[in-house]
């Protein structure tokens, strides 16, 4: 229930946030942090993999809907989530999942955080990009792009994680 | 019937995820102008060859129709020529009149189609599917799509002879364009696309390529319609006129569909002629 609970929390807050703030964050022209993310990161691995799905779809049309782009940041949010297991699985070195795994600063490394982070939010925003420029012949800007985006939201979402979560998860 | 289950059970959540990426996707095709845009011209691009491809092949089925639109649209275009009214030539009738210039209308045009046609005897002659039920009468012109064809002769309930261009018994009054020299064009040399004309004098500057249309000087063909172009000329010793010849406008080996030209004022001109006569 206290997990419920702090989940609820978890989302509101950051979609607030990502609304309200990070939205804003429009640096050089292409730098836009998706903090937001971090709910779908955060988002325990127990809970059915379809409704895992729905909380992405939802939490990312509601960011799509004040970002004026119906449809995007949803798309790329439920690949991120489908992808999440896969991505665990690999970096637990192929061995099959046990229950208790949190991906959650204090049980795994600082190291293990950084890489998982890294990969879900290159996989979602290098969508994000893709289906935004929706022409091959800009791959090139597609792909700088998303990396800088990548590099960025990780910074901030990190030190989200590190400064109220650290501790907490033990 | 429990394994089909299991298996339902098992890729529920890989059910639940396509749909919902399906979803987002016609989300964003919907609600994107951009993405909207590239996705449906992309898809046209596919989808335009096919189309293309089945249009060339639905196109053929509709020809039939779409020539009866033509031909409807042709005799609107040919009623609205010049030479198929009266022109009233006393401009200061109708400068102080100030309706604009008057027209009567002097000739009506409707189209027939060829039953039959020959063009390898001595005296030609065409069969149309039109006849006194559809209000053919006796000396109707007969146009071709590209120029003058015929003079209607004998007329049946359902169907009316014409008296082709390739017949001794034709004759047309004609003018060359540039000189304004009326002659007549007969067809002499049994070949179905060259015709003569006659009654030019030889001082006239006749040149190769000039156009030879009908004079309006008879009540029957409306004047300025094409019949041929020139391509020979030359002198006769024997003659004080020109032998010329054109190359006919009519393709009379491919005959199909042709238009009637019928003068309004016919039965008019007529009952003038017939006093004439027996004066």
């Amino acid at each position: 229930m206290n997990k419920f609970v702090s989940n609820i929390s978890r989302f509101f807050i950051l979609i607030l946030l990502q609304v309200f703030v990070f939205n804003y964050v429009q640096w050089f022209g292409f730098l836009n942090p998706v903090v937001y993310l971090l709910f779908l990161i955060l988002l325990p691995l127990e809970i059915p993999k379809s409704v895992q799905y729905i909380l992405a779809f939802v939490t990312g049309f509601i960011v799509d809907a004040f970002l004026k782009t119906y449809g995007i940041q949803a798309f790329a949010c439920v690949l991120m989530v489908f992808l999440r297991p896969y991505i665990i699985l690999i970096l637990n070195g192929l061995k099959p999942l046990g229950t208790g795994i949190k991906p959650v600063p204090g049980v795994k490394d600082f190291a293990w955080i950084l890489v998982y982070t890294l990969l879900l939010v290159f996989v979602q925003q290098i969508t994000v990009t893709i289906l935004e420029t929706f022409r091959w012949a800009d791959w090139w800007r597609i792909i700088w792009t998303s990396v800088a985006n990548t590099l960025f939201t990780t910074f901030i979402i990190l030190c989200v994680e590190y400064i109220f979560y650290a501790g907490k998860g033990r | 019937m429990n394994s089909l289950r299991e298996l339902i059970k098992r890729y529920f959540h890989i059910l639940v995820f396509l749909s919902l990426l399906i979803i987002a996707f016609v989300i964003v095709y919907h609600h994107n102008n951009y993405q909207h845009f590239v996705l449906s011209s992309t898809m046209q691009k596919i989808t335009g060859p096919v189309q293309n491809f089945t249009n060339q092949f639905y196109k053929h089925f509709h020809y039939s129709k779409e020539n009866a639109e033509l031909i409807k649209q042709n005799i609107a275009l040919l009623k609205e020529k010049e030479s198929m009214f009266i022109s009233s030539g006393d401009s200061s009738h109708t400068v102080f009149s100030g309706e604009g210039k008057k027209k009567r209308r002097m000739y009506d045009v409707s189209s027939a189609q060829v039953v039959f046609n020959t063009i390898n005897k001595t005296y030609n002659y065409i069969i149309i599917d039109k006849g006194k039920k559809d209000g053919v009468m006796p000396d109707m012109a007969v146009l071709s799509p590209n120029g003058v064809a015929g003079v209607v002769s004998d007329v049946s309930n359902n169907f009316s002879t014409v008296i082709s261009l390739l017949n001794p018994n034709f004759r047309v009054s004609a003018k060359i364009v540039p000189i304004n020299q009326i002659g007549a064009v007969v067809w002499l040399d049994y070949d179905p696309t060259i015709a003569q004309v006659i009654d030019i004098p030889q001082h006239l500057m006749v040149s190769i390529g000039d156009s030879v249309v009908t004079s309006g000087y008879s009540d029957v063909f409306p004047k300025d319609l094409l019949i041929g172009t020139v391509i020979e000329k030359y002198d006769n010793p024997n003659n004080t006129f020109l032998t010329i010849k054109i190359r006919l406008a009519t393709d009379f080996r491919n005959l199909h569909n042709v238009y009637l030209i019928s003068n309004l004022y016919k039965p008019e001109l007529d009952s003038l002629k017939s006093k004439f006569k027996n004066e």
